[in-house]
């Protein structure tokens, strides 16, 4: 899993408190041809087990949002995922989408 | 810096020249236990994906790759990285834009995709799927000037050596 290096800036890409089934809900895969496992988040199922599994006490579950470093393209998007929080702080990362 | 080898598209019948790796990003989260191996500076990503846009959806139909074993370099292909989906994959990670030139070369640069061509067909993609496509006019080439992607020189990596 890529881990991002400046955890405290990427802090301010949290976008929303959820939960796992809401989460899995906007992970939702379908494909017409099948090639694609119907389960949440798709071919990065495994990934998205193994990042529920890190959940300790007190964690929260924070969709985050991070746009395009590059100013000329700040409407593109960079990644989407979930993180656990606790204490303002990221302890662990989820991404399902790159740009 | 030496110019990469491009992936490939099969779309609206033709293969197309890809200057994009949607598989990137997919390798580095699913933490796949490949770890490709380049046999030539021109291809430092050790493989070569195919991928076709078949009812608006990307797909990830071939790939052809080298990995490193413990008996040594080996010749791995779409199953060895998707095992039940062999015949094709989507591609449901992948947000952004394909860029396949096409026509002539106008200027050649020795480094990654950085060379321009005639045209580039602009593909947006959200989430596999194709929401947009644009076709950007570049320039004209010299009269006669050969179409198709170019690359200069490149070395070649014995399948024994360390890189």
């Amino acid at each position: 899993m890529r881990h991002l290096s400046a955890l405290e800036w990427w802090g301010v890409h949290l976008r929303m408190l959820t939960s796992p089934a809401q989460a899995e809900q906007l992970g939702e895969v379908t494909d017409p041809l099948g090639r694609a496992p119907a389960l949440p988040f798709g071919h990065l199922h495994s990934g998205w087990r193994a990042f529920l599994g890190k959940q300790e006490a007190a964690y929260s579950l924070w969709y985050f949002e991070v746009p395009d470093g590059d100013a000329a393209h700040a409407q593109r998007l960079r990644y989407r995922g979930f993180a656990w929080v606790k204490a303002r702080k990221v302890q662990a990362e989820f991404i399902f989408e790159w740009g | 810096m030496t110019a990469q080898c491009t992936e490939f598209l099969h779309f609206q019948g033709e293969t197309l020249s890809l200057c994009t790796n949607p598989l990137g990003d997919y390798l580095e989260a699913a933490g796949s236990p490949l770890k490709f191996y380049s046999t030539s500076t021109a291809c430092w990503r050790g493989y070569v994906g195919t991928w076709a846009i078949e009812g608006g959806r990307l797909y990830l139909v071939k790939l052809n790759g080298c990995v490193r074993t413990a008996s040594g370099i080996a010749d791995v292909n779409l199953a060895s990285l998707f095992p039940d989906y062999p015949d094709g994959v989507f591609a449901h990670w992948f947000t952004g834009q394909l860029r396949c030139p096409k026509g002539a070369l106008l200027k050649y640069v020795h480094g990654g995709y950085s060379s321009s061509y005639e045209q580039d067909l602009l593909i947006d993609v959200q989430r596999g799927v194709v929401v947009q496509e644009r076709l950007v006019v570049n320039g004209a080439a010299e009269p006669g000037a050969k179409p198709g992607y170019a690359m200069a020189g490149f070395t070649l990596f014995g399948r024994d050596q360390d890189v």
